[in-house]
């Protein structure tokens, strides 16, 4: 059990996202850092899904009723334990009756606090499939807020003695001015010739109205073409769209599902962990790159995470039909073969015949 | 003539598959607002849904488009397009499987409906009129979206037209019903709005805790039914609270 005794600005409890219900007009809602929470749940030996703490800017004082193995991630808002500064991005065990504290935030906006065995049940509810916050909605998570002072959390029974410390020395650096790759679209052709061309030449400062639901900028406005709305149509995580003001707002994890303003870009997945970590005052730059170098970046982003997980090997078949090679791994799904680095074992089959081969995929 | 190829030739050069950053496609169906396109785009998406393809999340349908989020480590955005031109091409637009009508209770004026007094001097209409032009037609759900469970509704009838409010009030309580220029809706859950209020359902349509948590899908026709007394308004409130109240859903 764990007590919380200051609850900080904005701790709520989050997993990766809820799936399947935005048809709904449920948001997917789930950490907005999904890398460094990723990375605080694979530290402490939990599956990577599991819910955690998502804290912003000013961390809580937690008080811990027995012994624990905590992480921290993300941001740097000076994790505290017991008076002594302790690392991000490295495991550490907590005393019973021990205190975790925040000094006060250093880079980013949004730090991950997981625990091994992870936060254990009532009252942190399970709500249409995930563990995670919505606050408008008012379910997930905690009772659907954010903590409070004298709420109290079961977490996992940690084993001490088979505890071994990982840390996680090639994490992400967060600082001030992000450039954030986007690929143009899905409206790009409703925005003028300029603005294409302000989208990844000028400053935006992030305004302190951005929160969960989105990043709001301030800068040059971008010029539609024509009117500022479209028919509503859906959204999805890092799109960029453009209202009336000419003012860009980049969509994040609590977004409305559908949206009625067009969308000049959008964020690639490898750079949703430095929007997560935007805070007001920070500056924003865009630069256009392609679909083959933002499944790069993510495939490189995601073999980071490689070192702290025990990874199975893959045995692959491809199938060659006509001009399309699909790869599927053994579990079905599909290994996409249009990025880059990919070797593997596989067995190719032409209609009867069946061959073992190595893949190896390059630039 | 087959019906791939008649729809083929109705929706013209659709459909329209764009890249939403990495991990999302947009699909285009046809432009603007229309029945046709927008039950095309859920035909399609159960299709989507149903072919248990991996690596695909979720999708979502909106009015004349569907976003298909997808996870880009398992499902290439090619072998995606590909998959959904399929689709596109062998789906039958007349389809329609899956379509329900969803009855809702509706209590219509007094402090329900406070906005009812302006609605009537702004169309003309009268309070039983109102209620009747209201109530007479089958709203198509062409969506759920702005909140969780809120529906965007087909067309109301021009003689209901009138403008929002000047100024939106803070907190519209769950289950109002309301109207405002060409549409009319229901709030599933309290929030700001600056529709005409007319009346209010005791039927929640949006419970988190449910296993299917929106009682609107994509796809259905909603028709309002008005109640005839507060008692049988409060009958129905407390029938819906024990559960034993199950809004009439008829198979199309």
């Amino acid at each position: 059990m764990i007590t919380v005794i200051q609850p900080g600005t904005f701790t709520t409890v989050q997993d990766l996202r809820r799936v399947g219900f935005q048809s709904a007009g449920v948001p997917e809602c789930g950490a907005v850092d999904k890398f460094s929470m990723r990375c605080a749940n694979l530290l402490v030996g939990n599956l990577e899904w599991e819910p955690v703490l998502e804290i912003t800017l000013f961390g809580p004082q937690i008080t811990f009723d027995n012994p624990a193995i905590v992480a921290v991630t993300g941001a740097n808002l000076s994790p505290i334990l017991d008076g002594e500064s302790v690392e991000n991005w490295t495991s550490f065990s907590v005393p019973a009756g021990g205190i975790l504290s925040f000094g006060g935030p250093v880079t980013g906006a949004r730090s991950y606090l997981s625990f091994a065995g992870g936060i254990r049940s009532s009252p942190v509810a399970e709500v249409m499939g995930s563990y995670s916050t919505y606050v408008p909605g008012g379910f997930g998570g905690f009772g659907g807020r954010p903590l409070k002072a004298g709420d109290e959390l079961k977490i996992g029974e940690a084993n001490l003695n088979e505890y071994k410390q990982r840390e996680f020395p090639s994490h992400p650096q967060f600082s001030e001015d992000a450039l954030l790759r986007v690929l143009l679209g899905p409206q790009d052709h409703l925005f003028t010739d300029d603005s294409i061309q302000l989208i990844s030449s000028s400053d935006y400062q992030v305004s302190v109205d951005s929160d969960r639901m989105g990043i709001r900028l301030e800068g040059v406005p971008l010029t539609h073409l024509n009117s500022p709305d479209v028919v509503s149509d859906g959204t999805a995580f890092g799109t960029i769209q453009v209202p009336g003001s000419g003012l860009p707002i980049i969509l994040s994890a609590d977004r409305g599902t559908t949206g009625g303003y067009p969308k000049i870009a959008t964020v690639i997945s490898a750079d949703h962990s430095k929007l997560g970590q935007l805070i007001p005052g920070n500056t924003v730059r865009f630069s256009v790159v392609s679909r083959k170098l933002a499944l790069k970046a993510l495939r490189q982003q995601e073999r980071m995470l490689d070192s702290l997980r025990d990874l199975p090997t893959i045995s692959s078949v491809v199938k060659v039909s006509g001009e399309i090679i699909d790869v599927v791994d053994e579990t079905g799904q599909m290994v996409p073969l249009d990025g880059s680095g990919y070797r593997f074992n596989a067995s190719v089959r032409h209609s009867e015949h069946v061959e073992n081969v190595e893949i190896k995929i390059e630039d | 003539m087959t019906m791939a190829t008649e729809s083929k030739d109705y929706f013209g050069s659709y459909p329209q598959i764009t890249d939403i950053g990495d991990s999302a496609l947009m699909v285009v169906l046809g432009e603007g607002v229309n029945p046709i396109t927008n039950s095309l785009v859920h035909t399609m998406v159960r299709e989507i849904q149903d072919s248990g393809w991996p690596g695909i999340r979720e999708v979502v349908p909106v009015y004349s488009s569907f976003v298909v989020h997808y996870d880009p480590l398992k499902l290439s955005s090619i072998a995606l397009t590909t998959f959904i031109e399929n689709i596109h091409g062998s789906v039958d637009s007349k389809n329609s499987s899956g379509k329900r009508r969803i009855i809702l209770p509706t209590f219509y004026g007094g402090d329900f409906g406070p906005d009812l007094d302006s609605v009537e001097e702004l169309t003309g209409c009268s309070l039983e009129e109102i209620v009747k032009i209201h109530s007479e037609t089958d709203y198509l759900v062409y969506a759920l979206g702005f909140s969780p469970g809120f529906p965007y509704l087909g067309d109301l009838d021009s003689r209901l037209h009138c403008p929002r409010l000047d100024s939106p009030r803070v907190e519209v309580p769950a289950g109002s019903v309301a109207i405002a220029e060409t549409q009319t809706g229901v709030y599933p859950v309290p929030s700001p709005g600056g529709w005409r209020l007319i009346g209010k359902t005791p039927v929640s349509l949006f419970n988190p805790l449910r296993d299917l948590p929106a009682l609107l899908r994509p796809g259905d026709r909603l028709r309002f039914v008005p109640i005839e007394s507060k008692e049988e308004y409060k009958e129905i409130e407390n029938r819906c609270k024990t559960g034993e109240y199950v809004p009439e859903v008829i198979n199309l």
